[in-house]
């Protein structure tokens, strides 16, 4: 097996805020292959925007983390208020209209990284975001080159962000809900944009968002994560089509999908915990109905099924139990 | 449909002219036009569910603000019973469509408590008798799988399904007959997001409402609705009894969207019917049929001739605004010649 680009272990970050302390991260843990996808699924709150901040070396001032994170082996430094991303690791922000600077040409936006960080000249530099805006399917480039964002639309500014994640040649591109502010129609482009591109360049990619079948179809690996934990982790076949712990069980079961009938939604009774006054004892607890005296107490770490499959459930065996396995398919 | 239709949109135009600064007065620029809404038409049966789906900036939202009455249309007529209503609508006929928004963040007044807010309407429009408007503010609540104590709290401590309930209540307490929801989940955390439509699902059972869904989100309508309307560019494209319409759509629109949209459930994708590009802009539409930049099937017909919406043959039920829609497939002959540009 190849080193991984990215290994995260233990990762626990809080953030001081006037209401007490939020344990956005609370020991995370999980590799990422060359050229693999990753998929981390969750709700607003759950910490998934927190996580990727603390790999891009880029987290707040007002954060204290813990455990290690190495990027290509290279350890990221974990103090809060740092203004330098780390090298090597690229990111495409969710609203493609707010993260491009309004008044500089998009061109120069993505010749930037390449002059700066790679050490181009201006003509290689600018010869390099030609490349890469041919590459992520920008049409007539030269003319685009010169535009300001406002010029373009919204499936091109994710284009003109994805070239820019892309620029200073980075093992792994980080997407925090990349296409959640786009239509339907660009979003299938976009997440053909991105297998595309991992194919290849090779680069790694964690794919950050809370709708599932967007990571279903883009993602080789997934995580699910709850109040800063991840609670399920493993291949999409494995946790989507075999989930073991009750919390994913209940989100498949929560969502529509097009290509169902009307089978009946069962909502996830209450809302996800405050991570101020979190305590130990598994985070889904409150909401889940399979929950015994023993999940009130302990650490609830991601345990290995199989080598392609964890869960942090203790009580998974129950989930897997045949009886309620042909309920749910009956249902 | 036997019974007569309790909603109707009669050809509902609608067009908003853009803000004219001085320099446009004083170099004599045109104003420009957006043609938000064009010719839309459809009926709604008493206690049918309708989903309207489409992309964003294609009308959905504007058609929605329309029906309400939030908008005067620039043309064409809603007719609620049989009886279009007055262009400025009259107090009483307010009361009988009513919508829940999108955000429930914003549209709830911060400054009220829930129990203000709701019987506020119930005064407004003197619904119940004065003595009986806090009991049905509590009724209200409870409707909508609420405790009565959420009546002494501000909107910021409740959840955002929370809000959303409160909204949903709002709207049901001058007791409607067409409630339009706008997005009414999209703003919601996943878990959350059934519980609302599930609301939804019930409401309709226990009252008898008449629900019009607007949402981009295609899993959503095909959980609710019983018929569904596809619109781009300010037109309806296609519309069809739901199953109908995911199982054997006829628009090449209705097919890109359905190919676009992500599901857990399907792992082969139908890539011959994915379409490039960006939806035109809105200010500057394509002449002939709207979508035929974006057409894998598009003609030199398409481009000068803008289909309408035409029955399938034999089936009132099902229409679609495609000059291709119901001919054999072999009707489609040399497809138009184009830029690199749209392909991408």
């Amino acid at each position: 097996m190849t080193a991984p680009v990215l290994q995260v272990r233990d990762l626990r970050v809080r953030l001081s805020s006037p209401r007490g302390v939020v344990h956005a991260v609370r020991g995370v843990s999980f590799d990422v292959q060359p050229g693999h996808t990753h998929g981390i699924v969750g709700e607003s709150g759950s910490g998934k925007t927190t996580l990727l901040r603390a790999i891009l070396g880029l987290l707040p001032g007002n954060a204290t983390a813990g455990g290690m994170i190495r990027v290509s082996g290279r350890p990221v430094p974990l103090a809060g208020g740092r203004t330098k991303a780390v090298d090597g690791v690229g990111i495409v922000f969710q609203e493609p209209m707010t993260a491009l600077n309004p008044v500089v040409r998009v061109g120069t936006q993505i010749s930037e990284a390449p002059r700066f960080r790679l050490g181009l000249g201006r003509r290689a530099a600018r010869d390099r975001a030609l490349e890469l805006m041919r590459q992520v399917g920008i049409p007539d480039p030269v003319r685009r080159f010169n535009a300001y964002p406002h010029e373009l639309s919204g499936g091109l500014s994710q284009r003109v962000l994805i070239a820019i994640a892309l620029s200073a040649e980075p093992t792994i591109v980080l997407c925090d809900e990349p296409t959640t502010a786009l239509d339907v129609t660009v979003q299938d482009q976009i997440l053909k944009l991105f297998s595309r591109i991992s194919e290849e360049t090779g680069v790694a990619v964690v794919y950050v968002t809370h709708d599932l079948a967007v990571v279903a179809q883009t993602c080789r690996t997934v995580s699910v994560m709850y109040a800063g934990r991840f609670l399920e982790s493993g291949t999409i076949d494995a946790v989507f089509g075999a989930p073991r712990h009750p919390y994913t069980l209940g989100l498949l079961g929560a969502v529509p999908d097009v290509s169902r009938g009307r089978t009946p939604l069962v909502a996830i009774p209450g809302s996800p915990p405050d991570l101020v006054s979190i305590d130990h004892g598994c985070p889904f607890l409150p909401r889940c109905s399979h929950a015994r005296a023993e999940c009130a107490d302990g650490s609830f770490p991601l345990l290995s099924l199989d080598p392609h499959h964890s869960t942090a459930c203790i009580r998974s065996d129950a989930l897997s139990d045949p009886a309620l396995v042909a309920e749910r398919e009956r249902s | 449909m036997t019974t007569p239709p309790i909603l109707e949109a009669r050809s509902l135009a609608k067009t908003f002219s853009s803000r004219r600064s001085v320099a446009d007065v004083i170099f004599r620029r045109p104003t420009q036009e957006l043609q938000a809404l064009e010719d839309v038409s459809f009926q709604v049966g008493r206690g049918e569910s309708l989903g309207i789906v489409g992309e964003s900036g294609c009308g959905k939202s504007t058609l929605a603000r329309c029906l309400v009455g939030l908008y005067p249309p620039t043309s064409g007529q809603t007719v609620f019973e049989g009886r279009h209503f007055e262009e400025k609508r009259a107090f009483s006929d307010r009361k009988k469509i009513q919508i829940v928004f999108q955000d429930p963040y914003s549209s709830l007044n911060a400054r009220m408590t829930i129990g203000q807010a709701l019987r506020e309407v119930l005064r407004v429009h003197k619904v119940v008798a004065s003595d009986r408007i806090a009991d049905r503010a509590v009724e209200l609540l409870g409707l909508v799988d609420l405790e009565a104590d959420i009546a002494n709290v501000y909107p910021r401590q409740l959840s955002g399904g929370q809000r959303q309930r409160v909204n949903i209540a709002r709207a049901l307490a001058v007791e409607p007959e067409v409630l339009i929801a706008d997005e009414p989940v999209s703003a919601l955390d996943v878990s959350v997001q059934a519980t609302v439509l599930n609301l939804l699902a019930s409401l309709r059972e226990r009252l008898g409402l008449t629900l019009l869904l607007i949402a981009h989100d295609l899993s959503v309508v095909r959980y609710l609705c019983d018929r569904v309307a596809v619109m781009y560019m300010g037109r309806i494209v296609e519309i069809a009894a739901t199953e109908e319409l995911f199982e054997d759509p006829h628009h090449p629109y209705t097919q890109a969207l359905l190919a676009a949209a992500p599901s857990l459930e399907r792992k082969s994708r139908d890539d011959s019917r994915s379409i490039g590009g960006d939806p035109p802009s809105p200010f500057d539409l394509p002449g002939g049929c709207p979508f035929h930049p974006r057409c894998p099937l598009a003609t030199d017909h398409c481009a000068t001739v803008r289909p309408p919406l035409e029955n399938r043959p034999g089936d009132s039920a099902h229409r679609a605004a495609c000059h291709y829609a119901w001919a054999p497939a072999a009707a489609h002959h040399i497809p138009l010649t184009r830029g690199e540009e749209n392909l991408l």
